[in-house]
C-alpha cells in the first residue's frame, strides 16, 4: 500500500523527478489559474452582477472578512497568501473524490512545503508591517530568556501545521482504502463524505492558523493568537 | 513514508506561483470590481443625499411660499369682504335714499294730481251746479239764474242796510269810489237799474259804476273798488263740496299716497 504519492514517479532524471504529487499539484494549480482566468475575464463594475460574478465575490469577500476577523488590517495584502493555502487545499481535497485522483495534500513533502511557506512568510509579513527591528525585538518579549523558546515555538508550531494536514489528508484516504477492501458498498461513500468535511475543516484551520501566525507576528501583542489556537485545538 | 526534499522545494515553488497566480487573475480582479461597485454605489448614494437635500430645501421654500400666499389670500379676502360691507352699506343708503325720493316724487305727483283733480272736480260741479243750478232755476221758476244770482246779491247788500249785520261789513269803504261791477254774465237793464239802485241806497249818492263780463265767476258778482271787493258766488258752496269730497278721497286712498300735509 503507498501512502504518500510521492512514492509514484513518473519522470526521473538524476536528482530531478516528477511524482504524483507534483503532477497533481499541477493539475490543481491549472483547473485553479484556468478556472479564475476564465471567470474574472470579464467583471462588471455594475450594479447588474453575474452569477458566476456573485459566486466569486462571496468566496473572495469571505475570505477577506475571515482576514479581517484574525485582526489583520490590511486584508488584501494577505488575501493572495493566505486565500490561496485554503483554496489549493480545499480544491485538493474535493478532487480526492474523483477515482485515480491523488491528493498532493495527502503527501507529507506537500504539507511541509505549505507549513515551510508560512514558516518563512511570517517574518516576511511581520517585517514588511513592523519593520525588522519591531519584529526581531519580538523574539526577545517578554525578556530576553524566553528567545530561544520563541524559536521553539516558530519552529515546533511549523511542525505542527505539517504533520497536522498531512495526518488529516492521509488518513481521510486511509480509511477509504482500508473500508473499500473490507466493505466496497455504501460505507466508503458515508466515510468519503465525512472525509470531505473534515478535509475542508482542514483546509480552513490550516489557513486560519497561518493567518493568526501572521497576525502576532504583524501585531507583536496580539491576543487573538492564543484564543484562536485553543479553539482549533479543541476542535481536533 | 519520509520527506522527499526536493518534492517540498518544488511543492514550495509551485505554490508560490498559484499564489502569485491567483492574486494576478482571482483576487486583484474580483476585489477591483467590488471596490469599484462600491465606489460608484457611495457615489450614487451621495448624489441621492445632495438630491433629497435640495428637494428637502425646496420643499421648504415651497411650504414657506404657500404660507405665505395663504396669509395673502386671507388678508386679500377680509379686505374684500371689508369692501364689500361697506360698498352694501354705501349701496344700501344710496337705495334708500333714492327709494325715498322717488316716494317723496311719487307722493308730491300724487298731491298735485290729487290737487288738479279736486280743482278740476270743483270747476266741473261748479259748471254742472251752475247748468243744473240755471236749468232748474229756468225750469221751475221760468226766470234766468243770472237774475236770480243778482236778486240773492241785492239781498245781501240790502241786508246789512242799517244794521250791523252786513253780509258785506267793509261796505263803507266803497262809499264815493268808481266802482266795477262783475258778473259771470251780461246783467240786463232792469237788472243793473235795480242794483244801481240799492247802492244809492247804501252808498246815499250815485255811484260811477262800470260793468265787466267774467265768465270765470261761475254764478257770482263782485263789486272792486280801488284795492277792494265784495263778491258772492256759489264758489263758497262749491268749496265745501271740495272740502267734503277731499276727506271722502282721503279715506278711501291707501295710506302711503297721502301726502304729508293731507295727513
Amino acid at each position: 500500500m503507498r501512502l504518500s504519492p510521492d512514492e509514484l514517479i513518473y519522470w526521473q532524471h538524476g536528482w530531478f523527478k516528477i511524482n504524483a504529487t507534483i503532477g497533481f499539484t499541477w493539475v490543481i494549480m491549472l483547473i485553479l489559474v484556468l478556472g479564475s482566468y476564465l471567470l474574472t475575464r470579464n467583471l462588471g463594475a455594475g450594479k447588474k452582477v453575474s452569477k458566476k460574478q456573485s459566486f466569486l465575490e462571496i468566496i473572495v469577500i469571505g475570505m477577506k472578512n475571515q482576514i479581517a476577523e484574525l485582526g489583520l488590517d490590511n486584508p488584501t495584502l494577505f488575501i493572495g497568501f493566505l486565500g490561496t493555502l485554503f483554496l489549493f487545499i480545499a480544491s485538493s481535497v474535493v478532487l480526492e473524490l474523483i477515482p485515480g485522483f491523488e491528493p498532493p495534500t495527502a503527501s507529507l513533502s506537500t504539507t511541509t512545503a505549505l507549513a515551510l511557506s508560512v514558516f518563512l512568510a511570517v517574518p516576511v509579513f511581520g517585517i514588511m508591517e513592523t519593520g525588522i527591528k519591531e519584529y526581531i525585538s519580538s523574539y526577545l518579549k517578554p525578556t530576553v530568556i524566553m528567545l530561544p523558546f520563541n524559536i521553539i515555538s516558530e519552529i515546533t508550531r511549523t511542525i505542527a501545521l505539517a504533520v497536522r494536514l498531512f495526518g488529516n489528508i492521509m488518513s481521510g484516504g486511509m480509511i477509504v482504502g482500508i473500508l473499500i477492501s473490507i466493505s466496497p458498498f455504501i460505507f466508503p461513500i458515508v466515510m468519503r463524505i465525512l472525509g470531505l468535511l473534515t478535509g475542508m475543516v482542514q483546509a480552513y484551520i490550516f489557513s486560519i492558523l497561518a493567518g493568526v501566525y501572521i497576525a502576532a507576528a504583524t501585531h507583536t501583542d496580539s491576543p487573538k493568537q492564543a484564543e484562536v489556537e485553543q479553539a482549533t485545538a479543541s476542535n481536533e | 513514508m519520509s520527506i522527499d526534499w526536493f518534492t517540498v522545494v518544488a511543492e514550495t515553488l509551485n505554490f508560490l506561483i498559484l499564489a502569485w497566480l491567483l492574486g494576478r487573475f482571482l483576487y486583484k480582479p474580483v476585489l477591483r470590481a467590488v471596490g469599484q461597485r462600491e465606489e460608484r454605489i457611495a457615489q450614487e448614494l451621495a448624489d441621492a443625499d445632495e438630491k433629497e437635500r435640495h428637494a428637502e430645501a425646496a420643499r421648504t421654500e415651497y411650504e414657506q411660499k404657500k404660507l405665505e400666499l395663504n396669509q395673502q389670500r386671507a388678508s386679500l379676502i377680509k379686505a374684500a369682504t371689508g369692501q364689500a360691507a361697506q360698498m352694501k352699506q354705501e349701496m344700501l343708503a344710496q337705495a334708500r335714499s333714492d327709494a325715498k325720493e322717488q316716494i317723496e316724487r311719487y307722493h308730491i305727483a300724487l298731491a298735485q294730481d290729487h290737487d288738479k283733480f279736486s280743482r278740476e272736480l270743483i270747476q266741473r260741479t261748479q259748471h254742472e251746479v251752475l247748468a243744473i243750478s240755471a236749468k232748474v232755476l229756468t225750469d221751475l221758476a221760468d226766470e234766468e239764474l243770472h237774475s236770480a244770482i243778482l236778486r240773492s246779491f241785492i239781498r245781501q247788500l240790502s241786508a246789512g242796510e242799517g244794521d250791523d249785520q252786513s253780509a258785506f261789513p267793509d261796505l263803507e269803504e266803497f262809499a264815493g269810489k268808481p266802482l266795477l261791477i262783475r258778473s259771470g254774465a251780461e246783467l240786463k237793464a232792469e237788472d243793473k237799474q235795480q242794483l244801481l239802485v240799492i247802492l244809492q241806497k247804501l252808498f246815499a249818492a250815485e255811484p260811477a259804476v262800470s260793468y265787466e263780463t267774467d265768465p270765470k265767476l261761475i254764478g257770482g258778482m263782485e263789486i272792486v273798488s280801488e284795492g277792494h271787493k265784495i263778491s258772492w258766488s256759489i264758489a263758497a258752496y262749491l268749496e265745501s263740496l271740495h272740502a267734503n269730497l277731499q276727506s271722502l278721497m282721503l279715506d278711501f286712498a291707501p295710506e302711503s299716497a297721502i301726502p304729508a300735509e293731507a295727513k
